[in-house]
């Protein structure tokens, strides 16, 4: 059922992909294909990071703001003619520590995750205009560029790194016993504990994942942009939550997977990159991505009721 | 014992007498709140500088302040709400947005309150006046400048801000007109939402659509950077003009490096400071100019060293 679940999904990327490319032959260029995929990569990084707490019952709005605060203070680093490796690293440290505190307050002060996150978006982005008061970092070395314009065997690095990132977490949800724990907290978090799952340790591990590849997707886009910004990322807590949604994940927890969010990316990608190319009015780009959210949730719940229809009719594989 | 008394009864009188002094001292002191769209950018933190110099020039108290959510109207109606209780002499507003904002307006003249409005314009209730650059004519301008140096031919793209956002739409407005009055080609005019990250993602994708382009318009300078950032990983940017708004300090940079042609700052201090003294001089019965037009400054490869710090 979960197969059945990815490959409609697959389906309608690539009926939208075949429909997009009949109203415009430039969609299938190599160069357009690849520019779809480098700026799916940067998406999908965040992607992860929100699968994995979804995955929990749990939803982490910081991540943008955890994002801007990591990359900025990793770009201050930066410019500070210490090593690159220096600055990347405090980056990730940022994005652990955010994480890390809060997943603390989830699972050690039972404070609901919408509202810790929501109060760390403002205190990471409250952080970062007061050092920097508001103004962009610009200006960074080759070597730190390649992260997130360079070429590695005519693959842009950022796709690399991406690929990268789904095998290892796929590998982590599938095939672990804390991938495995991940899925019973999301599906029953009181069964999860009577089993012997230590929750507040796998919890605060989730966020703080989540953390770190906010940080991650900071310094690919630092990278990328050559600037580093207090104001960046402002809408990436609802683009991550849109595409792990439209990957089919659901919001309470316990269902969802990582190549649904890959789909989920590369679809909102897709769309974005078809309207720009046939210069569809702003006005409607909007409506578009809520109505292709809409269609997916609908299917969800189709294949759902469809599932429960053969499990009453003793059907049930 | 009487005495006692009497010397107690002066005492009580003084102390009574300097504690109240200074309460009727402030009460003459005029308070005005002055309200931005929001603390995180440094535009509106020069605007709220410009406020605080306007009160100190004039002995006006002004408490600088934004909603916590930055361009969250409803907060601005909140903190005019507490104003109104706290009885200011005067608010002095930048709309967040300029129908929004009409409501707050309203209950400031139900309760008698003068408001003022600064850089961006409301579409109702009773104002003092309203003080500020024309998005408009700054954009008109930008576009003009960037259209006499394509050589009034050529193939333009346009981003645009949020859509909805009543800054956007009048900079759209202004680069329209000029865009009209030229012979140039407009391939596309797509939204990248006044961020960098859009900026770069909207250029990507149209540099697939494109293959000749000859210069881009942006209605803010992150746009702006996003797609020279675009343009130059893909190795399209020799030779394409790029336009901008804000002036911020990265493309200030990028102009003196040949990778922008031109960009217009508005001088927010300016804009704070004729909005707090029109308000004054409304207070003392003065009249007072309903709009007053804060020149913005353009900034090209001409002039761009007496902008970098």
């Amino acid at each position: 059922m979960k197969k059945f679940d990815i490959i409609i999904r697959f389906g309608l990327l690539v009926f939208i992909s075949f429909l997009i490319f009949i109203l415009n032959n430039n969609f299938a260029r190599l160069t357009n294909l690849i520019n779809i995929l480098r700026q799916t990569s940067l998406l999908f990084v965040l992607g992860i990071g929100m699968t994995l707490v979804i995955l929990t019952g749990g939803i982490d709005l910081s991540n943008g703001a955890v994002l801007a605060l990591s990359s900025c203070i990793g770009a201050m680093v930066l410019k500070s003619n210490l090593p690159i490796v220096f600055g990347v690293l405090t980056a990730l440290c940022i994005g652990i520590i955010c994480g890390m505190s809060n997943g603390a307050m989830v699972s050690y002060l039972k404070i609901p995750p919408f509202i810790v996150t929501f109060a760390m978006m403002f205190i990471a982005r409250g952080v970062v205009y007061i050092i920097l008061r508001g103004r962009p970092i610009f200006g960074f070395g080759p070597g730190f560029r390649f992260i997130g314009a360079g070429y590695l065997f005519e693959i842009p690095v950022p796709i690399i790194f991406s690929m990268l990132f789904l095998l290892i977490f796929y590998t982590l949800l599938e095939f672990t016993a804390f991938g495995v724990n991940i899925f019973a907290i999301g599906s029953n978090v009181e069964s999860a504990r009577l089993v012997g799952i230590n929750v507040k340790k796998v919890t605060v591990l989730v966020y703080m994942l989540s953390g770190l590849m906010s940080a991650f997707a900071g310094l690919l886009y630092t990278a990328r942009l050559n600037t580093a910004s207090p104001m960046i990322g402002t809408s990436f807590p609802l683009d991550a939550i849109a595409i792990v949604i439209i990957g089919g994940a659901s919001l309470g927890g316990g269902e969802g997977n990582l190549i649904g969010t890959a789909i989920g990316a590369l679809t909102i990608t897709v769309i974005m990159n078809g309207m720009n190319l046939m210069s569809v009015s702003p006005l409607w780009q909007r409506f578009t991505v809520g109505g292709l959210i809409l269609i997916m949730i609908t299917i969800k719940t189709l294949t759902e009721n469809l599932k429960l229809k053969r499990k009453t009719l003793g059907l049930s594989s | 014992m009487k005495k006692t008394l009497l010397w107690l009864l002066v005492i009580t009188m003084c102390l009574v007498g300097v504690s109240f002094s200074p309460l009727a001292a402030a009460k003459e002191k005029m308070k005005f709140v002055f309200i931005v769209k929001g603390m995180q950018h440094p535009f509106w933190q020069r605007m709220i500088e410009g406020a605080k110099e306007a009160g100190r020039d004039l002995g006006i108290e002004i408490e600088g302040t934004a909603p916590v959510k930055p361009y969250d109207v409803e907060e601005q109606i909140r903190i005019m709400e507490n104003a109104i209780i706290q009885q200011v002499d005067g608010i002095i507003v930048v709309p967040a947005d300029s129908r929004g904002i009409v409501p707050g307006i309203e209950k400031a003249n139900e309760a008698g309150i003068l408001v003022g409005l600064s850089n961006t314009k409301a579409e109702g209730g009773e104002v003092v006046g309203w003080a500020g650059a024309s998005n408009f004519s700054a954009a008109y301008e930008v576009a003009k400048y960037l259209i006499d140096k394509m050589g009034n031919k050529g193939n333009l793209i346009i981003l645009e801000g949020t859509p909805g956002n009543q800054t956007a739409t009048d900079r759209k407005a202004g680069f329209d007109a000029a865009v009209s009055e030229s012979n140039v080609t407009v391939l596309a005019s797509q939204t990248a939402n006044f961020v960098y990250e859009d900026g770069l993602q909207v250029m990507e994708n149209l540099l697939q659509q494109f293959d000749d382009i000859d210069a881009v318009i942006a209605a803010n300078d992150p746009m702006a950077i996003g797609a020279i950032e675009a343009m130059d990983a893909a190795g399209r940017l020799a030779g394409v003009l790029v336009g901008g708004f804000n002036g911020d300090a990265d493309a200030i940079e990028a102009i003196k490096m040949g990778r922008m042609i031109v960009t217009t700052a508005q001088v927010p201090e300016a804009q704070a400071y004729w909005a707090v003294l029109q308000v004054h001089m409304a207070l003392k019965g003065y009249p007072v100019s309903k709009e007053i037009d804060v020149p913005t400054a353009m900034i090209t490869a001409e002039n761009v060293d007496q902008w970098l710090d």
